[in-house]
């Protein structure tokens, strides 16, 4: 592994069906230690862009790298670890086969796959079914299971595809310490969700994505000052303030009948800059109100102008 | 070739627990037994209305054999076919794959370690029913089959290349799409094979060519063939007194062909399944 690479690197990726574009440009840079959701509606090719990273779906086009390592080389997945969407395990496997298997396949030694089986089982809550068949394991025990199987190699990258659509409460909590856990140790956890609550706790940047291109990438660091709409009340509006304000925020809406504009920017630090253009300019300026916009306004601020029509 | 081996274990634990490894020892010991009892019968029948051991009794107690051997070598297609056809497809659909595919390893190694697996563990299967009943008749008769191991190693090695091409078709086609196209496969080389025999007693060379291009597109069959014929006394085979005598047996040129066929299968087979998207 490449020390201080980026964690996660996508140039241009592409990929094809046929005639159909499933993805259409990803480009992306993740930092070590982040934790980055993934977010866009059903068929904006998510999965996808994940099975390319993974060296699952060949690119048609473009390049990727994971931890510095180009992903055409399997060794870029030696510190890597994978819960995929449908998790689906060999049935008449045992628990803690399953994990020692994987860990095999980790070329991790008999003596450290012994200590990490356990420890895992431990940390998803299935020391007690450690021996019993995979086939036997509920929906939601698959998924611990599986979450498991994708920590066995201490990754340093992990990516979780929908991690917790398959859990009730209780298990959600314990995925959600988990990312947690593996923050602390600065892990790089790729979490790809339209859960926006879920990601909203737990992620530090997110990525929206609509037809296989990532449209707006934003910090979450402390959400509130992260996006901002804001409302403008002025003593009159013309032409001259809206194009001006546009160079602040690419959507001003307009409410004529209470010379109310609203705004959207990425953060507060142009409030005061805005304030003076205004006044300067010789408008009056009788409220600048900004409010934060959650995950969810923001998300169909980005996503919903730019849906294709059959994903409704 | 540590991760080979990771998969071919894994698909012999799988057939364990599967119960399909039991069940097959199971009945194969049963074919052994029902095969001695009938055998016994046979010779005991035989022996007493014979003056003495001659070549046409050893002849009558080669055909019994072949016989045996000839459900074995189907048996053994049959196995070949039906434990492979969807070892991969069913992986893929099945999505668990993705996690598997998803590890520091080249996919060809999934693809050798299964191919592994199944071949360890029907080429044993084969030498043991075969050599079970190989050594069934000497015991109850004291007939032994001339040329009986390499025979048994090509029986065999017809299963490998049945495994062979059901582990190629696994890498693109569905399960079931898998398994017609290699039983028809295996048909075509079968009727083809007959054809040539036909072709050959008749003295007629289209029929010998038909034959001869079956057995290139899947040299299963003649693999069964050249078998047949190391294991029959040469004096059987040119008075042509029973259904496994060959007129015209494959060469070794034949023999090379369907290794090279073989390794070819399995390297197309790898280089399908790394280059498709799962």
């Amino acid at each position: 592994m490449t020390q201080g690479a980026l964690a996660i690197e996508a140039h241009r990726l592409r990929k094809e069906y046929g005639p159909k574009v499933a993805v259409d440009s990803l480009t992306l840079a993740v930092e070590r230690g982040e934790v980055f959701g993934f977010l866009g509606p059903n068929g904006a090719g998510k999965t996808t862009s994940v099975k390319m990273l993974l060296g699952l779906a060949r690119p048609t086009a473009g390049e990727g790298k994971l931890l510095g390592l180009p992903i055409t080389d399997p060794r870029c997945r030696q510190r890597v670890g994978f819960l995929p969407e449908h998790f689906r395990f060999h049935e008449w496997l045992h628990a803690d086969e399953f994990l020692d298997l994987h860990g095999k396949l980790h070329n991790l030694s008999k003596e450290v796959r012994a200590r990490r089986v356990p420890e895992l089982l431990e940390l998803v809550g299935l020391t007690e079914a450690a021996e019993r068949r995979l086939g036997a394991f509920s929906k939601g025990m698959l998924q611990r299971i599986g979450l498991a199987q994708a920590l066995i190699n201490e990754p340093e990258l992990v990516f979780l595809d929908e991690p917790t659509s398959g859990l009730d409460p209780l298990g959600r909590r314990m995925v959600r310490d988990i990312i947690r856990h593996l923050r602390e140790r600065g892990t790089t956890v790729f979490l790809n969700s339209h859960l926006l609550s879920e990601v909203e706790v737990t992620c530090t940047r997110v990525a929206f994505v609509t037809s296989g291109r990532v449209r707006h990438v934003t910090s979450l660091h402390g959400h509130q000052d992260g996006f901002v709409e804001v409302d403008l009340r002025v003593g009159k509006i013309d032409e001259g303030l809206v194009t001006g304000l546009g160079q602040w925020s690419k959507q001003v809406e307009v409410e004529a009948s209470t010379n109310t504009l609203t705004l959207r920017l990425s953060d507060e630090s142009s409030l005061p800059e805005i304030a003076r253009w205004i006044v300067g300019r010789g408008t009056d300026l009788y409220s600048l109100s900004p409010r934060a916009m959650s995950l969810e306004d923001l998300f169909f601020s980005v996503v919903g102008s730019d849906m294709p029509c059959e994903i409704s | 070739m540590r991760d080979i081996l990771t998969f071919a274990e894994l698909t012999f634990r799988e057939a364990r627990r599967s119960k399909i490894l039991w069940t097959a020892l199971g009945l194969g010991l049963a074919f052994i037994a029902l095969y001695s009892v009938g055998f016994y019968y046979i010779y005991q029948e035989t022996v007493r209305y014979s003056h003495g051991r001659d070549v046409t009794l050893d002849a009558g107690f080669n055909f019994v054999v072949m016989a045996g051997l000839y459900v074995i070598s189907f048996l053994g297609v049959m196995l070949a076919v039906l434990t492979s056809v969807g070892t991969i497809s069913g992986e893929i659909t099945s999505h668990t794959i993705q996690t598997l595919a998803t590890k520091p390893l080249r996919r060809a190694a999934i693809l050798l370690g299964k191919w592994l697996g199944l071949a360890l563990m029907l080429t044993s299967y084969i030498i043991l029913l075969s050599g079970g009943i190989i050594l069934a008749t000497w015991a109850i008769s004291g007939y032994l089959l001339p040329n009986a191991l390499p025979g048994m190693v090509l029986i065999a090695f017809q299963a490998l290349i049945m495994l062979s091409l059901s582990i190629l078709g696994g890498t693109r086609l569905s399960t079931v799409a898998n398994g017609v196209l290699a039983f028809m496969l295996y048909g075509l080389a079968f009727v083809g094979g007959w054809i040539e025999q036909f072709g050959s007693l008749m003295h007629n060379e289209t029929a010998v060519d038909i034959g001869i291009v079956s057995s290139l597109l899947v040299p299963s069959e003649a693999m069964w063939k050249m078998a047949a014929n190391i294991m029959q006394p040469p004096a059987v085979g040119v008075l042509g007194m029973s259904p496994f005598s060959m007129t015209v047996a494959p060469s070794t040129a034949m023999l090379v062909y369907a290794f090279v066929y073989t390794a070819v299968l399995i390297g197309l087979a790898g280089h399908s399944f790394s280059h498709r998207d799962l």
